[in-house]
């Protein structure tokens, strides 16, 4: 894999917040106060259970949200305010997203040549019909379906090939980032791996970075060069994912860790998962700052916290 | 837990040593080409069929059709022809006449009680044949129940069809947009809805003269309003969905995402609606023409047929049935037919 | 596992075979499959989606779709005569009367009044799902076990909150008068447990238990659904794609593919002595914290389409160890050990030897060390 970690970050993500009013009186604070930086080639996996803001911090940096505040850098130009034509028009072909359902992220009326070029066909990115074929043909063959699929609709496929279609789909315009957005969580676990083992090679191609957000973190050790943990919308810890997984500082990432489960039946027979629950911990997440553990190791936390866990 | 599965027979092949080899296939199996072969509209139709009061449904709206636009020209008879020397005549069919039915006799009530008559024979006109009898003014019943039936049915596809364009364009967008332009749109909407019907029609018939073109923007103004709910209620399912999302991501504009996106995927419920507002179009249609605000003579719909028809109902009931039975059946049908097309196009039973 | 009574077999599918007539054709979701299942005991059923895994416990469950077609088989389904309780009787099968019927020749209703809920229970993936959103969750736990033992509200609303307080949930008494979407996606599928459990069955199918739920969630789920097994001594049947949630609770697997069982053993035989190349692809498409491979192992392909049957061995085109005999003819069982048999070629004497992919390989090698040093024996 290429990260280059002496270039400028790729996309820089500085004190996102994300809330979405339900009433005049109440909030929804899906994303509180993250920052993060993504290198070129690199992936960054995002891992959080359901509910912990990680699907929102995808959405708001590819702006299908806008923003509450913070400021999101991609490839040198700012993109949470206010997007000015260019900008837009350069954003939607240099960020893609792969989505979570293979069922509801194909559209069931259109054949896959169309929905693969769907970005072709808006951003006019080939000359005649026939560079549009063949664009479509050699990311097909990219992602190991086979050329008469392309006439088929969605439905005739299965969940694992629906994805690869979803994959193709993004990749067609060469993006610089990709944001997977849990985009195996539905997919059997044998699936899973022949989709990751897809992204991996593709990566190494084309160098495209990810930003990988799953809740499954045996795969997302796999795949992720760094990781970031994600709790009710506050990034607790980063770092990467060699220092993450041997020596993990806060409580939620041990327990996270300590319920991956593992194909060996002695093993997980005698285990015992660690128990964490928020409201019961004593830990308050907006009490947190930022606390350099090493390298590029962060935990968020207090200063108290911080000299207990270490 | 019994061991063999296969249970050998006289056919099955006898493996020989040669078939212990690796298979070379390590090449090909990186290509999936698994595919499953079904196509959706392939598998609507197959469901439409089984269900047999929606075939019975469509045969009957093909038949009514054919001869509304096939039955005013089977015989020398027009519409408008008439001929007072032979008006209020009842049904009479050659060869079937033979068997006593549709022979051309009537019963009159008169004063001195009950009488059978049958004026073919009393005027001398052995050589005359009203299929379905002829009215007050000696206009073929059975050309006016075509006729009118082609008139009706235009009357109601073409407002039908108006309206989903109108209908349908005005839900998505009000739809898709949300917010502020959803409220605006949902209270001129609400308005609209608010207006009773006859009023509307009486209004525009002041102003318009009545006929065919005015009818049809009279229901096009008040049937929209169920199509652009059934249209919004869909979007709003629909607009939230990963395809959709994806499509925004690819920079799709938002006209894109709505009709070329969203639309394919609703066009099930909307055929739907379409089939359902086509039997209260024509019910509308002859209401208004019942109440006499419909088409002017001498043409006829089936509304002004009934209502012609109600006029004689006592002295010569025959000259109602053709009409009401065709209205009747059309109208059935349609249902049937919209019944029909909305379980194949949305099937709530998952089949394994 | 070492219970000193002896178990009574409670399950024993045999030879099932179901075909389901859809609009594109006849599909044969299911051919010929055998599993048994004793007391006490959990039988995993492992498989991608679309490998009939489900429609083998519907079939169990008498809710087949309407248009399925059994072929053949018979599901016997083993019951004591004089159980009458509601609540579960430890010392219930010391004189036991064993009854037996065969599930696919009762009639819907025999089965929905003896079987379903009562002996029989079921656990849906999708907690949201199973539950009803117009009902509290108090209505929902009581509703079976007034309809199937007849008994008082009070007796079961106390009944219910006992239940909940057993399957881990705190201020039961509240949480009876809530409706399921002001609950956790965790706390509905210990309602769901729970209701399941409040008839007291025997047998407990859980359909993906844990797929829609985070994984420090899901541990816990299974701790609770083994703790419950343990205490009730009730039989348990997993369906899923998850090796790792086998691990977890299995003592025997089946392995499924295109409506087969293709290898079946107990649970170390199957993640330390895998015979079946399709075993193989699922063991080793688990990355697992130690794996450092560049490239995890994975099958290849997609499941196949049921409605066009193959030729030979259904797994053929996706096995890179096939055959030449693999597309003529379909392997047979072919037996390993007692318990463990596997459906390839390469287990024929006349086959080449074939090992495991070598990443496997030194997986499990790594796996039999660990286990050896926690003190257990392999």
């Amino acid at each position: 894999m290429a990260a280059n970690y002496n270039e400028k970050p790729l996309l820089e993500v500085e004190g996102l917040k994300q809330y979405f009013p339900v009433s005049k009186t109440f909030t929804v604070k899906a994303v509180n106060d993250v920052s993060f930086k993504v290198y070129p080639g690199e992936t960054y996996g995002l891992v959080g259970e359901s509910g912990s803001g990680k699907s929102t911090i995808g959405r708001s940096i590819i702006r299908l949200y806008d923003p509450t505040s913070g400021k999101v850098t991609f490839d040198g130009m700012e993109i949470s305010g206010k997007l000015s034509k260019s900008t837009k028009d350069k954003l939607r072909v240099q960020m893609q997203m792969i989505f979570q359902d293979p069922m509801a992220s194909l559209n069931p009326r259109k054949k896959i040549k169309d929905i693969i070029g769907e970005g072709l066909d808006i951003h006019h990115s080939y000359k005649n019909k026939q560079e549009r074929e063949e664009k479509i043909e050699a990311i097909l063959a990219k992602v190991g379906l086979a050329k008469e699929h392309a006439d088929r609709y969605p439905h005739q496929f299965s969940g694992g090939q629906r994805q690869r279609v979803g994959i193709a789909r993004a990749l067609i315009q060469n993006p610089k980032l990709v944001i997977a957005d849990e985009c195996i969580s539905a997919l059997d676990v044998s699936i899973q791996a022949q989709v990751v083992n897809l992204m991996k090679d593709i990566q190494e191609e084309t160098g495209t970075a990810y930003l990988f957000i799953a809740h499954d973190l045996s795969m997302v050790k796999y795949i992720s060069d760094r990781i970031g943990v994600l709790h009710l919308g506050h990034l607790l810890e980063t770092g990467t994912t060699e220092e993450i997984f041997s020596n993990p500082i806060h409580p939620y990432t041990k327990s996270l860790l300590s319920a991956i489960p593992v194909p060996n039946p002695e093993f997980e027979k005698n285990r015992v998962s660690v128990n964490y629950d928020y409201k019961t911990s004593g830990i308050d997440y907006e009490q947190g700052t930022e606390h350099l553990v090493d390298g590029t190791h962060y935990v968020k936390c207090t200063d108290e916290e911080f000299k207990a866990w270490t | 837990m019994s061991n063999e599965s296969a249970v050998l027979n006289q056919n099955e092949y006898i493996p020989t040593d040669a078939d212990f080899v690796l298979k070379k296939n390590n090449a090909d199996i990186e290509v999936d080409s698994n595919f499953a072969s079904q196509s959706f509209w392939k598998e609507v139709i197959a469901r439409f069929i089984r269900k047999r009061s929606a075939v019975f449904g469509l045969v009957f709206v093909l038949i009514i059709t054919f001869f509304a636009f096939v039955g005013p020209g089977m015989n020398a008879y027009t519409y408008s022809g008439q001929n007072l020397e032979q008006k209020n005549l009842a049904p009479r069919i050659p060869i079937i006449e033979y068997t006593g039915l549709f022979d051309g006799h009537e019963n009159i009530n008169t004063t001195s009680g009950t009488k059978t008559v049958n004026y073919y024979f009393e005027k001398k006109l052995p050589d005359t044949f009203y299929w379905f009898g002829s009215d007050n003014f000696g206009r073929d019943i059975w050309t006016r129940t075509w006729s009118g039936a082609q008139v009706s049915l235009i009357i109601a596809v073409a407002a039908a069809i108006i309206d989903m364009i109108i209908g349908m364009s005005y839900g998505l967008i009000s739809g898709y947009f949300g917010g502020k332009v959803d409220m605006v749109m949902q209270r001129i909407l609400e308005i609209a809805n608010g207006i009773p019907r006859l009023v509307i029609v009486t209004l525009l018939l002041l102003v318009f003269k009545p006929g065919m073109i005015t009818i049809i923007i009279a229901l096009m103004l008040t049937e929209w309003v169920g199509m652009s709910r059934i249209a919004r209620a869909e979007m709003l399912k629909l607009k939230e969905q990963e395809f959709v999302l994806a499509s925004r991501t690819l920079g799709a504009g938002s006209m894109h995402i709505i009709f070329s996106e969203i639309l394919p995927n609703i066009i099930g419920p909307i055929i739907t609606q379409v089939m359902f507002s086509i039997p209260t179009a024509i019910f509308t249609e002859a209401f208004l023409s019942f109440v006499g605000l419909g088409i002017p003579v001498p043409r006829c719909s089936l509304g002004s047929l009934i209502s012609e028809g109600f006029n004689s109902f006592t002295t010569h009931p025959y000259q109602i049935i053709p009409p009401i039975i065709v209205m009747a059946l059309l109208m059935l049908s349609f249902n049937l037919v919209a019944d029909g097309l909305r379980e194949a196009l949305d099937p709530k039973l998952k089949e394994m | 596992m070492s219970t000193e009574k002896k178990k009574e077999k409670i399950l024993d599918i045999k030879n099932l075979d179901i075909t389901f007539d859809t609009t594109a054709g006849k599909v044969h979701a299911i051919r010929g499959i055998n599993i048994d299942l004793y007391q006490g005991e959990t039988v995993a059923i492992v498989g991608e989606s679309g490998s009939g895994k489900s429609v083998t416990m519907r079939a169990a469950m008498g809710i087949l779709a309407k248009n399925a077609t059994i072929n053949s088989g018979e599901i016997i389904y083993r019951y004591r005569d004089n159980k009458g309780g509601i609540d579960y009787d430890p010392d219930l099968d010391k004189d036991a009367q064993w009854k037996e019927t065969d599930i696919l020749k009762m009639d819907k209703a025999w089965i929905r009044k003896h079987i379903n809920g009562r002996r029989m229970a079921m656990v849906f993936q999708d907690p949201m799902t199973s539950l009803d959103p117009t009902m509290t969750i108090g209505k929902q736990i009581m509703e079976g076990m007034i309809w199937h033992y007849k008994i008082d509200k009070k007796d079961a609303w106390n009944r219910s909150v006992k239940l909940l307080e057993e399957v881990g949930i705190e201020d039961a008494e509240k949480r009876m008068k809530q409706y399921p979407h002001q609950l956790s996606g965790g706390m509905r599928q210990r309602i769901v447990i729970a209701i399941a459990l409040s008839c007291n069955p025997d047998l407990l199918i859980c359909d993906e238990p844990t797929t829609a739920l985070d994984v420090n969630i899901q541990a816990k789920i299974l701790e609770l659904i083994k703790k419950i097994q343990k205490e009730r001594n009730i039989a348990v049947i997993y369906i899923t794609h998850d090796l790792g949630v086998v691990a977890k609770v299995a003592d025997y697997v089946n392995v499924m593919y295109a409506g087969k069982i293709v290898e079946v053993g107990n649970i170390n035989e199957i993640f330390y002595d895998p015979r079946h190349p399709y075993t193989w692809g699922l063991l080793s498409a688990m990355p697992d914290l130690d794996t450092d491979e560049p490239r995890l192992y994975t099958i290849p392909g997609s499941p196949p389409n049921l409605l066009h049957e193959k030729e030979g061995d259904a797994f053929a085109p996706r096995n890179a160890y096939a055959l030449e005999i693999d597309d003529k003819k379909e392997p047979p069982m072919f037996e390993i050990t007692e318990t463990h048999k596997a459906a390839t070629w390469l287990l024929d004497p006349r086959a080449p030897k074939v090992e495991m992919p070598a990443e496997l390989k030194a997986r499990i090698d790594r796996m039999k060390k660990e286990a050896e040093n926690n003190g257990s024996k392999l």
